[in-house]
């Protein structure tokens, strides 16, 4: 009788087991932020140049000073837009001579340009470039699907400078 | 002799204080991991809401006989994901047209295509707006610039979103 009421209280080793598993869980989620956080520290901030081109006119409405942007196969958060201006007709063709041939220009406007700009970028900067995120490294001359709230496009980074 | 054994066997299989409290801690933090990373969307947030959307996509150089085929009314679908994005609500047509550098004149001229046309298809729908990432309808995002591949019942093509607006 005395026995069977040790047993009741006794721990099996499913009982281990599951309890083992638990804390390992919750090791697992702490870990993963306090990598997080770590990994966070020590960022700079870079001011990282970009140009779009050869685009409708109207893709400058959808780009303002503050928007987010991110990548877009990733979802890897890129930073703010800085500045962003339209930086003329885009180059629509090459003469004979290797001259560039404009898209014309329509009561001040061409329909189509290519448009520079400006992001602000939290990020590392290393042997292989900006690391921003985890994995994801910038030099000038990368070409980036990105995306904001208002627009899906490619830009081409420039040039990075820390702030 | 045999009693006990059975009793004790019994006892074996059953639930103890300890098993129950595993149990619950163990979904106190499965449900704390899905409130935090929440991967499908389970728990509603204050950074989305749910709206309606009238967005066009433009599709250049569709043979003149096929770009008769979509109209007003349709029901479209995403080819990539199959899911639906939404009722055509205006489809309009024009001579479909290329740039060219016309070395006469030394600049770049549009080019129409004979047969060709181009089409802004209007379409509306109901959609998600999330903080940070926009709308998406049926978890396919528009914004301006993004490719999409649309289906109906007579057509397909694929074309860019070219503008969009919130109508609710």
């Amino acid at each position: 009788m005395s026995n069977e009421t040790t047993k009741k209280g006794r721990f099996n080793a499913i009982d281990a087991l599951i309890i083992l598993l638990t804390l390992t869980c919750i090791f697992g989620v702490v870990c993963r932020y306090v990598m997080i956080d770590s990994r966070d520290d020590g960022l700079l901030e870079y001011t990282v140049s970009f140009r779009i081109d050869d685009v409708s006119s109207s893709a400058l409405d959808h780009i303002s000073v503050g928007d987010a942007f991110r990548i877009k196969t990733s979802g890897v958060e890129l930073g703010c837009i800085e500045s962003v201006a339209s930086n003329g007709p885009a180059i629509g063709a090459y003469d004979d001579n290797g001259e560039p041939i404009y898209y014309p220009t329509s009561s001040g406007e061409a329909e189509r340009i290519s448009i520079t700009g400006t992001l602000t970028v939290q990020g590392r900067m290393t042997e292989s470039g900006l690391l921003v995120g985890s994995y994801m490294y910038l030099s000038p001359n990368s070409t980036l699907q990105t995306v904001s709230e208002r627009i899906d496009v490619a830009i081409r980074i420039m040039n990075i400078i820390e702030k | 002799m045999e009693n006990n054994t059975n009793r004790t066997e019994k006892k074996k299989g059953r639930f103890n204080v300890i098993d129950v409290l595993v149990i619950v801690i163990l979904l106190l933090v499965a449900f704390a991991t899905a409130w935090i990373l929440d991967p499908i969307g389970l728990f509603p947030n204050d950074t989305q809401r749910d709206t309606s959307i009238r967005y066009t996509v433009e599709m250049s150089g569709i043979d003149d006989e096929l770009a008769e085929l979509i109209a007003t009314g349709d029901g479209v679908t995403d080819q990539v994901s199959g899911k639906r994005i939404g009722t055509v609500a205006l489809v309009e047509r024009t001579q479909a047209y290329v740039w060219e550098y016309s070395e006469a004149e030394g600049t770049m001229v549009k080019k129409s295509i004979s047969g060709k046309s181009d089409l802004i298809i209007t379409i509306e729908s109901e959609c998600v707006y999330e903080y940070g990432k926009g709308y998406s309808v049926n978890g396919v995002q528009i914004a301006y610039g993004t490719p999409i591949s649309l289906r109906s019942q007579s057509f397909s093509g694929s074309g860019y979103c070219v503008s969009f607006d919130e109508i609710r």
